[in-house]
């Protein structure tokens, strides 16, 4: 989970796109730029400015196409004998970022007009300076922090973790991030290292939201001090007997406090025959035990008082996870549409020769009961031992979402009669679950139009947010900008309804809720997507209600 | 304590022998063991308060080898971008899941530590500005507190030597900050009389510099230093430099142009204060608590590229052909310890007619060019040197030896790494016999007599070298005889293909003793063993040392047989033992020994004083 999430911290908008394509959701289409077949030799010319002051900034590296260049102490550039039709553009500049934009970081950028001075603008970053105190008002050095950004990527609030340091000799800590908002996190230490005390996790700011999204801002080029005092105390040692038959690999172990803040504990030395050792401080937990192996899933959980006199191990009752069977169907549409031979077993399809499996959808059980732990929240698919797919479920609330599909996506999701592309799914102890029903479906239609532009816009965005459930995801694509008062677009989007907005600056707000859509309705427009006729559209671009 | 409660007991005990095992002696009325004292800081005696300490019990036959291979602090200071710190501070060492006994000084830095039963243990202790140390820690040794029914408490004065400090600022030659530079911190010695290999600069400290090119190294011990940085140019383009190298190809074949020179740049590692050869590096003595400050100013240079003509690449390389793949150009540098990258470069820039590498720093580097079944290949050395012409071809470079090793003597289940120094620069190639050779069965597998030799096949330049083995097994260096090649002692001088045979032995005599001193036990006493072959040509066997524990005794149990001095010097640490003319100076008031033909010795002796 730590690896996919960094992952996403180095996303810029090219790979963006891909995933985009990967979703099979949208394509995205550059309408065609007259380029002449003789090779034209020319300078190119530049400046590369603040963002913030306007003064030129020294010693960027520009990058055009596969050629470099550092700007002069006025942040001038220029590339002689350039000879290309079409031209990318990078900057590269320690401290500075190519947008503050607060999501995404921004890749190469496209130069149209390469015959005028082009003018690219560097944004400062952020920088988050501060000291983390223990209770005693002494300084925590060497005790992991963490800078989280929340981004909202296909429509929705997530954290990416985008810095992991240690605190220094003097318990200070230093980042420096492109702008945007942020959230620190101090992991759980059972023991640092010199003192040997305890350190309960926190965030900055804490979690008032019930929707964990609460953050701070730092705009670019700004500093902004945050002292964090941490909680202290002593650890002590709690011994564990988990009623297990065999010996099990893989045994995960956390903590919750009264106050609900949850928090990973590794077990001090080996788990034999189900016996462990934890270190928590003094305090009332609800510890959590969690087997996740190939043979296996199990959880328990019990209520325990630590004191600095524990003789006792505390038993936690293991319970095997409920298995809900997911099983895919294809849309009779798909089938009959284009006409040709599908055979498919509950698992995999082949329709005209493309294979269809559950794994591309990338399902997953997103928890809405756990605690707020990356490694407890999302349960993934599994392959059975009968080559089937399903889901091993400790007892919770969860909804169903989709991350991928090609070009394939999910066309409805069902439990029984329960609808999952609206409703939660409930899963108690044990046993096996209602399976889930997947239908997908291939069926895909196109929207393209125009907007129209002022001609100032860095960047216009067009976004097609479903009208109904839906479990696929919110489809935006990059308009291409050309000279003139209108520019063109066209979206590949799943069959159905849906609202089109065009904005020229990504949105970074939750799509899926309806008051956020609300803001931008003056300009948006309803379009059914359907795999028969292309549907055409003439946009605005939105003005957002201030609310 | 009633039947009901001791049931209860015995059944947890089951589950949870240590609980059960402290409990008892807990309820038990017998002796109760107990070390007690107060923490001092070593800089001016001043009390150390709230501080932690800890008992490990440390087994007395495997102290010494465990001290041994440990040989000293080895800490490292985890930054962004390092690995590790998962680990919870302070547990190495733990196993089986309970903790070891703890206590915190009181405010004035006194403390009393019940421990569950006697015999010997190493006490640990940490605070804030204070590295974790062992009790009269001394260059990796301790001295373990003994405790007996007849001396179950101990009292002792522990003197905790405050955390060093390297800090400092790197910028580049325009004045802007160096970010994610790598600063390494070695700790040198010198190299003792008769230690082979010995002596080098050992890694110690980590750090990686932050956006405004600062970085802190802490928790060093007090001693001599050499800082080393390694660090990109953030701005450089066409080859990377051999770390993080950006593969640039194709793309500098698509338009012409190869890469503005300006930008075509690498910093050559540098040691502080500003060179790019470590024997002219300065020596950074840090004091106890000390904080210094060390700033680099990095100058890039050109970045130096290889070309190599594509008839010598098979056109195979880097491509997978079914499960196999070929392996791509490999140029390796080589260097001390640390030092050395391992770097797969493929396919290189495209000239035409040849292939081109860039980003190479001064320095030796290993060139391995695969030949076409991506088994054979042809393997040369080349050295780079600052200022020289920036395109090398191989014409300039020595073509590599091959050179059998063999082992003889003892079971090839023996993890060996035999490492070969270069006499001359320092450069150290290290080798382990080719266990997956052997039809890719583990180490220690079952149902196979394991045979007692072993040989394979390494490249070695035509130079000299003074080989040695290492590893956690005991196996010692008796003999080193050659084929084709010369060997004096230890060291081997290769002109061509050879064979190189080294002779081993694994038995051991121990040696355990005691060591008076004024009017009583001599406690952190330093031991030496010193080989009476010492300084011959032909001598193998190195100085051995341990410190006395608490109650004076002392157990060396991995000694090769052979005649010895044996000597304890008193309050000892500072002696510059590795000096010959001074350890003269005590060997002729030590104990000869003859531990050529016993299984095991016990020697009394009376410490002396340093002079």
């Amino acid at each position: 989970m730590g690896l996919r999430i960094a992952g996403w911290a180095i996303v810029g908008v090219p790979t963006l796109f891909a995933q985009i394509g990967n979703q099979g959701a949208a394509s995205a289409t550059v309408s065609s730029v007259s380029s002449s077949a003789v090779a034209v030799s020319r300078t190119v010319r530049g400046r590369v400015t603040n963002a913030l002051d306007g003064l030129g900034v020294p010693r960027t590296l520009v990058q055009l196409n596969n050629r470099s260049v550092l700007t002069d102490s006025q942040g001038q550039f220029e590339f002689r004998e350039f000879t290309d039709t079409q031209a990318y553009m990078t900057l590269i500049k320690p401290g500075y970022s190519q947008t503050n934009n607060a999501t995404m970081g921004v890749g190469r950028q496209r130069i149209k007009d390469l015959d005028s001075t082009i003018t690219l603008r560097l944004y400062p970053d952020a920088t988050i300076v501060g000291t983390v105190t223990g209770r005693d008002a002494q300084p925590l050095a060497r005790v992991p922090i963490s800078l989280q950004r929340g981004v909202f990527d296909q429509g929705s609030w997530r954290w990416v973790t985008i810095h992991a340091a240690q605190t220094g000799l003097h318990g200070d800590y230093r980042f420096r991030e492109r702008s945007g908002r942020f959230r620190i996190s101090l992991n759980y230490v059972a023991r640092t290292q010199d003192t040997g005390q305890s350190v309960l996790p926190m965030h900055y700011p804490a979690d008032t939201s019930s929707d964990n999204r609460s953050y701070f801002e730092v705009a670019s080029g700004q500093e902004r001090r945050i002292d964090l005092r941490a909680r202290t105390g002593v650890t002590y040692p709690v011994a564990v007997q988990l009623d297990l038959q065999d010996e099990q690999r893989g045994v995960q172990f956390f903590a919750v406090t009264s106050d609900g803040e949850a928090f990973s504990v590794p077990p001090t030395g080996s788990l034999a025959q189900g016996s462990a050792q934890v270190l928590l401080p003094a305090g009332t937990y609800t510890l959590h035990a969690r087997i996740e192996n190939r043979e296996s899933s199990m959880e328990g959980s019990a209520r325990l008082t630590v004191t600095n006199h524990m003789p006792d191990a505390v038993p936690i009752h293991m319970e095997p996870a409920a298995v809900l069977p997911v099983e895919l169907s294809i849309d009779a549409v798909a089938i009959a549409e284009p006409p040709g031979t599908g055979s498919y077993s509950n698992t995999t399809l082949t329709v005209n020769q493309q294979k269809v499996d559950l794994r591309q959808f990338n399902l997953r059980l997103h928890n809405l009961s756990a605690p707020d732990l990356p490694s407890t929240r999302d349960i993934m698919l599994r392959q059975n031992e009968g080559h089937g797919y399903e889901f091993r479920v400790p007892p919770g609330r969860y909804r169903l979402m989709v991350g991928g599909g090609g070009s394939w996506y999910v066309a409805s999701a069902t439990a029984g009669s329960t609808n999952l592309m609206s409703s939660e799914i409930l899963v108690g102890g044990g046993g096996s679950g209602t399976p889930i029903r997947i239908v997908a479906s291939n069926a895909q239609g196109v929207v393209s139009g125009t907007v129209r532009v002022t001609g100032n816009e860095d960047s216009v965005w067009v976004y097609l947010i479903p009208s109904g459930p839906s479990l696929g995801g919110i489809h935006n694509v990059a308009v291409n900008l050309t000279t003139g008062s209108t520019s063109t677009f066209s979206l590949q989007a799943p069959t159905g309804a849906y609202l089109a907005v065009a904005v020229d600056n990504q949105i970074e707000d939750d799509l899926r809720n309806p008051e956020v859509i609300a803001r931008f309705s003056t300009d948006a427009k309803p379009v059914e997507v359907s795999s028969s006729a292309t549907a055409s559209l003439t946009l605005e671009i939105a003005r957002e209600k201030k609310q | 304590m009633t039947t009901g409660q001791l049931a209860r007991m015995i059944v947890l005990g089951v589950l949870w022998l240590g609980v059960f095992r402290f409990a008892l002696v807990a309820e038990l009325p017998a002796k109760e063991f107990r070390v007690s004292g107060t923490v001092l800081s070593s800089r001016d005696g001043a009390p150390v308060p709230y501080c932690r300490i800890s008992a490990y019990p440390a087994a007395a036959s495997d102290a010494g080898a465990a001290r041994a291979n440990n040989g000293g602090r080895q800490r490292f200071d985890r930054r962004p971008g390092m690995q590790g710190g998962g680990r919870l501070g302070g547990f190495a060492g733990v196993g089986g899941g309970n903790l070891p006994p703890e206590v915190t000084s009181d405010a004035s830095g006194k403390f009393s530590l019940e421990l569950p039963h006697g015999g010997t243990w190493r006490i640990a202790a940490s605070a804030r500005g204070f590295p974790s140390q062992d009790f009269e820690e001394h260059e990796g040794f301790y001295s373990a507190v003994v405790l007996s029914d007849t001396a179950p408490t101990y009292s002792l004065k522990f003197r905790l030597v405050p955390d060093s400090v390297l800090t400092g600022l790197i910028v580049d030659e325009s004045g802007d900050p160096v970010a994610s530079a790598q600063v390494t911190a070695e700790l040198i010695s010198l190299p003792a009389p008769g230690e082979s290999a010995g002596g080098r600069p050992r890694r110690v400290g980590f750090s990686q510099t932050d956006d405004r090119g600062r970085y802190e190294i802490g928790g060093l011990a007090p001693g001599q230093y050499h800082l080393v940085v390694q660090a990109q140019p953030w701005y450089a383009v066409g080859g990377r430099g051999l770390q993080g190298f950006r593969q640039t190809g194709a793309a500098a074949t698509a338009s012409g142009p190869s890469p503005d020179p300006s930008l075509d740049v690498i910093y050559p590692v540098t040691w502080f204060p500003g060179v790019d050869d470590e024997a002219a590096a300065e020596i950074i003595r840090i004091a106890p608590g000390e904080e210094r400050q060390a700033d680099f100013h990095l100058t890039a240079i050109p970045s130096i590229h290889l070309r190599i003509p594509k008839t010598e690449v098979p056109a195979s390389v880097g491509e997978t052909r079914g499960r196999q793949q070929v392996p791509p150009v490999m140029i390796t540098r080589l260097g001390n310890d640390f030092m050395v990258g391992m770097q797969r470069i493929n396919p290189g820039s495209n000239l035409g007619s040849e292939w081109d590498f860039g980003g190479l720093a001064p320095g030796t580097y290993e060139v391995r060019i695969p030949g076409p079944d991506g088994r054979t290949g042809d393997v040369r050395q080349i050295e780079v040197r600052a200022g020289a012409q920036t395109v090398l071809t191989l014409n300039g470079a020595k073509a590599v030896a091959e050179v059998e090793v063999k082992l003889e003597g003892v079971p090839t289940s023996y993890t060996l790494l035999v490492e070969f120094v270069d006499t001359e620069t320092g450069v150290r190639v290290s080798t382990a016999p080719n266990f997956r050779g052997r039809g890719g069965r583990a180490l220690g597998d079952q149902g196979e007599e394991e045979p007692e030799s072993a040989s394979w096949t390494i490249m070695l330049a035509p130079h000299s070298y003074e080989v040695s083995i290492s590893g956690n097994t005991g196996a010692y260096l008796t003999g080193l005889t050659g084929e084709g090649a010369k060997v004096t002692g230890r060291v081997v001088t290769i002109s061509g293909a050879a064979t190189l045979t080294l002779h081993l032995a694994n038995k051991h005599v121990q040696v355990e003793g005691v060591v008076r001193g004024d009017g009583g036990p001599a406690v952190a006493a330093m031991v030496l063993l010193v080989p009476a072959t010492l300084g011959l040509a032909g001598g193998f066997v190195e100085i051995k040392r341990e410190e006395t524990n608490t109650d004076g005794t002392f157990q060396l149990s991995d000694v090769p047989p052979g005649k010895y001095i044996l000597v304890a010097i008193d309050h000892g640490w500072d002696v510059d033992w590795r000096d010959p003319a001074t350890l003269g100076q005590y060997l002729v008031r030590g104990t000869p020994v003859d531990l050529r033909t016993v299984p095991k010795a016990h020697e009394e002796l009376q410490a002396v004083a340093p002079n």
